[in-house]
C-alpha cells in the first residue's frame, strides 16, 4: 500500500515538474495545482491519502474538467467512508464521509478543541477516545487522534482544492478584468466634482446589479465650472479673445471614447464676460473630446463667441503617479 | 499544513501596505514573544497580506486640490466675486475647495462618507475582493483568515458577501462567485467592528458573512472594545437564538470579546486591540491549530500586557462614552461624531489617531 501510494505521488511529481510556487495571487488555471509538492505518506490514513491523490491526477495527469474532478472527488469519498472504523469509529453512528456527500463536499476546518467537527448542529467526534488515541499511537508512535483528525482534514482539504479551484480561478479572473476596466475608469474619465460624483452615484447605483460591476459608461455633467478662453468678434479690439468663466449646466460625457477626431460628449452652458460693447451673459454648447478638451460657441444676443476648454484635472492631474503608488509600494 | 495567509484591511486614514504590515507585524510578533513555549517568530509562520484602498479615495482627494487651485487661482485673477458667474462659480467651486484641504476631515472622516455614499465604494470592494480571491487561489480557502479594523469591517462585510453570492459581472456570460461551502475561508476578524453601522445594501447579521453551514467562514470573530466610543453606534449585537447561525455553532464558531482593559488613549486603534491578551491568542489559536500555552505563560502575559494600565485615559474614554449621542440620528453621522470626540480626546494625551 504505501509503495503505491509512493509510486502515486512520484509519478505525480516526474508528470508536474519538480516542486514549484503552485498556485499564485494570479493563478488563471486550475491546474497550477500541478506544480504543488508532492504530499508526504500518510502513516495514519494511507487509504485516503490514495484516494485524494487520485482525485489530484484527475486534474494533472488526465486533464480533467470539472464535472470528472467531481466524480473523481465523489468516488474518493464514497470509497473511504469507513476510514475511522479501525479507530472506533464516531459517536452516535454518525458517518461524516455520508454527510460529505450529501452536503455536496463543504470544507471542513480543523479541529481547533480536539478531535471533532461541527457540521450545523452535528458534532462528529470519536466514539471511543482512548481507542482512537491507541490505535493512533500503534501506528505512529507519539500520535494521538486529534492527529487522526488533523490528518484528514488536512488530505480531504486537498482533494476538495481540487475541485474548488476551477470556480476560483475563474472569479479571479473576472475580478482581475473588472479592476483593470475601473483603473481606466479612474485614469481616463473626466474629473468630476463632488456634486457631479452624488448625482452620478445615484444614476449608477439605480442601474447596477447586485454583482461587481464595471464603471459606468457615461458621466453626467452638472454644474461643472471651468475655465474658457472665449473670442467674440462683436467685442472692441484688443479684448475679442479673453480668458473667461463658464459654467456647463448640463451635458454627458462617454469616457470610452478614445478616437481624437470623435466628440466624448457635450453640455449646455453659460458663460459670462466683462467686455465693453457686448452683453455678459452668453448661452451656448460645447462639445468634449478625449475626456479634456473642450469647444463650444456661444450666442449673446445673436453676437456668436466660439471658446474652448481645458480640464485641468485632466491635463495636470498625474493618476498614474498615484496608482503606481498602490500599484507598487 | 500550509502557511496560512492573514490577509489585513485598514480603517478609515492614510494607510499603504507596508505601513499596515509593519503596525500589525510589530505588534503580534512581540505578542507571540510573551509565550515563550510557542516556536519560532509570529511573523516566520504567517505570510502577511495587507490590502490598501486608500489610494482610490487618495486618487480622488487629489483631483479635487488639482482641478480648483488653478481654478480658484483664475477666479481671483478675474475679480474675485465681482461678476455674477464668478460668484456662482465660487459657490460651487467652495464645495469643491473645503473637501480637498488636509485637515483631518479630509484624510480620515472623508474615507467613511465616500465608502459609504459614492460609486468610489465599487472599485474599492472589487480590490480587496480580488486580493482575498488571490489568497484563496495561492493558499486555498481554509488556509485564508482576514483581519479587518473599524472601516475596513466593513469594506470586508460587503466584498465577502458579494464575493460568495451574486459574485463578479463576466460580459456574455453569467456572472461567477466562490463557492461558500467549498472555499469556505479559514477566519474572519472583525476588530472595532463598524460594519452594522455602516451597512447599505448588503445587510449584517442576514448576510453570508457568518460562520458555518450558511457562511462564508469556519470561524468569525469581533472585538469591541467597551470604551471605544466609536464601536458602540449601532454595534453588530448578534442574539444566540438560532436566527443568525445555530446554537452550537454560536458557541463554537463565533468568538465575541469585548475587553475593557485601557493602556492608551487610544483604544479604537488597531494597535492597542492586537496587544490585548484575549484578542491576540484567539488569533494565534485559528491562525496555528492546534495552539497550547502554558498557563504559566499565559498569567505572565496577562500580568505584562495590565502592568500597561492607564488610568487617566480610562477616566477620559468614560467621559466619551458616558455623552449622550448628539442631534443627529444617523448612524453614519453619529459614528464620525463618536470618532471626532475621540479624536480630539486622544490629541489631548498627544496620542495620534489612526
Amino acid at each position: 500500500m504505501k509503495r503505491c501510494i509512493w509510486l502515486l505521488t512520484l509519478v505525480l511529481v516526474l508528470v508536474a515538474g519538480p516542486a514549484s510556487a503552485g498556485c499564485d495571487f494570479d493563478s488563471t488555471d486550475p491546474r497550477c495545482l500541478c506544480n504543488h509538492e508532492a504530499i508526504q505518506p500518510s502513516a495514519l490514513l494511507p487509504a485516503v491519502q490514495q484516494e485524494a491523490v487520485r482525485v489530484r491526477m484527475r486534474l494533472c495527469l488526465q486533464n480533467g474538467t470539472e464535472q470528472e474532478v467531481f466524480r473523481a472527488l465523489a468516488t474518493a469519498v464514497r470509497d473511504t467512508s469507513g476510514w475511522m472504523d479501525p479507530f472506533g469509529g464516531f459517536a452516535d453512528g454518525l458517518n461524516l464521509n455520508q454527510m460529505l456527500l450529501e452536503e455536496d463536499f463543504p470544507a471542513l476546518g480543523p479541529p481547533l478543541d480536539g478531535p471533532r467537527w461541527l457540521e450545523d448542529r452535528l458534532y462528529f467526534s470519536p466514539h471511543n477516545l482512548a481507542q482512537c488515541d491507541m490505535h493512533a499511537h500503534s501506528l505512529e508512535p507519539g500520535n494521538k487522534c486529534n492527529d487522526v483528525f488533523m490528518e484528514f482534514h488536512a488530505l480531504y482539504s486537498y482533494a476538495l482544492d481540487t475541485l474548488a479551484k476551477f470556480d476560483e480561478v475563474a472569479t479571479l479572473v473576472a475580478l482581475t478584468e473588472l479592476s483593470t476596466s475601473w483603473d481606466k475608469f479612474l485614469r481616463q474619465s473626466r474629473g468630476q466634482t463632488p456634486l457631479e460624483l452624488w448625482f452620478n452615484t445615484r444614476s449608477y447605483h439605480a442601474r447596477r446589479a447586485q454583482q461587481f460591476s464595471p464603471p459606468p459608461d457615461r458621466q453626467w455633467i452638472l454644474l461643472h465650472p471651468m475655465l474658457v478662453m472665449e473670442h467674440l468678434s462683436a467685442a472692441e479690439e484688443g479684448s475679442r479673445t479673453k480668458a473667461g468663466l463658464a459654467i456647463e449646466v448640463a451635458g454627458v460625457n462617454f469616457w470610452r471614447q478614445r478616437a481624437w477626431y470623435r466628440p466624448t460628449g457635450g453640455s449646455v452652458i453659460a458663460s459670462y464676460t466683462d467686455r465693453p460693447g457686448v452683453n455678459g451673459w452668453a448661452y451656448g454648447a460645447m462639445v468634449h473630446f478625449g475626456n479634456a478638451y473642450s469647444i463650444g460657441v456661444t450666442s449673446r444676443s445673436g453676437d456668436l463667441g466660439i471658446l474652448a476648454s481645458l480640464d485641468f484635472v485632466k491635463l495636470i492631474q498625474d493618476k498614474n503617479a498615484v496608482l503606481d503608488r498602490y500599484t507598487n509600494p | 499544513m500550509a502557511t496560512p495567509i492573514l490577509v489585513l484591511v485598514h480603517g478609515m486614514g492614510s494607510h499603504t501596505e507596508n505601513t499596515l504590515r509593519e503596525e500589525v507585524e510589530t505588534v503580534l510578533n512581540e505578542a507571540y514573544a510573551l509565550y515563550p513555549s510557542l516556536e519560532g517568530t509570529f511573523a516566520s509562520q504567517v505570510e502577511l497580506l495587507p490590502v490598501s484602498y486608500d489610494t482610490f479615495f487618495e486618487t480622488y482627494r487629489q483631483s479635487l486640490t488639482r482641478q480648483n487651485s488653478p481654478l480658484h487661482g483664475a477666479l481671483q485673477a478675474l475679480g474675485g466675486n465681482a461678476t455674477p458667474i464668478a460668484s456662482a462659480a465660487v459657490a460651487l467651486n467652495a464645495i469643491d475647495l473645503a473637501l480637498s484641504g488636509d485637515s483631518f476631515f479630509h484624510t480620515h472622516w472623508l474615507d467613511v462618507i465616500l465608502y459609504r455614499y459614492t460609486m468610489l465604494a465599487e472599485p474599492v470592494r472589487i480590490h480587496v475582493a480580488k486580493a482575498i480571491n488571490g489568497a484563496v487561489v495561492r493558499a486555498g480557502a481554509g488556509n485564508v483568515h482576514i483581519l479587518a479594523h473599524s472601516l475596513g469591517t466593513s469594506v470586508v462585510h460587503d466584498a465577502l458577501h458579494t464575493l460568495y453570492t451574486h459574485g463578479a459581472h463576466r460580459v456574455g456570460r453569467p456572472p461567477i462567485a466562490l463557492n461558500p461551502r467549498r472555499s469556505t475561508l479559514g477566519s474572519v476578524h472583525m476588530v472595532a467592528n463598524v460594519s452594522h453601522a455602516l451597512q447599505r445594501t448588503h445587510k449584517v447579521g442576514n448576510s453570508l458573512v457568518r460562520p458555518g453551514r450558511y457562511g462564508c467562514t469556519h470561524h468569525f470573530a469581533q472585538y469591541q472594545h467597551i470604551l471605544d466610543p466609536i464601536v458602540r453606534v449601532e454595534p453588530f449585537e448578534p442574539a444566540n437564538d438560532g436566527r443568525w447561525v445555530s446554537h452550537p455553532e454560536y458557541l463554537d464558531k463565533f468568538y465575541w470579546d469585548r475587553p475593557s482593559e485601557v493602556t492608551r488613549a487610544n483604544v479604537h486603534g488597531l494597535t492597542h486591540y492586537l496587544a490585548i491578551p484575549s484578542v491576540h491568542r484567539h488569533l494565534f489559536k485559528l491562525l496555528f491549530p492546534p495552539f497550547k500555552t502554558l498557563q504559566a505563560e499565559r498569567n505572565a502575559a496577562d500580568t505584562t500586557f495590565f502592568g500597561g494600565n492607564a488610568p487617566d485615559e480610562a477616566a477620559a474614554l468614560r467621559e466619551i462614552t458616558e455623552v449622550p449621542p448628539g442631534a443627529f440620528d444617523h448612524p453614519v453621522l453619529r459614528l464620525l461624531q463618536q470618532a471626532k470626540a475621540l479624536k480630539d480626546m486622544v490629541s489631548g494625551f498627544k496620542e495620534v489617531f489612526r
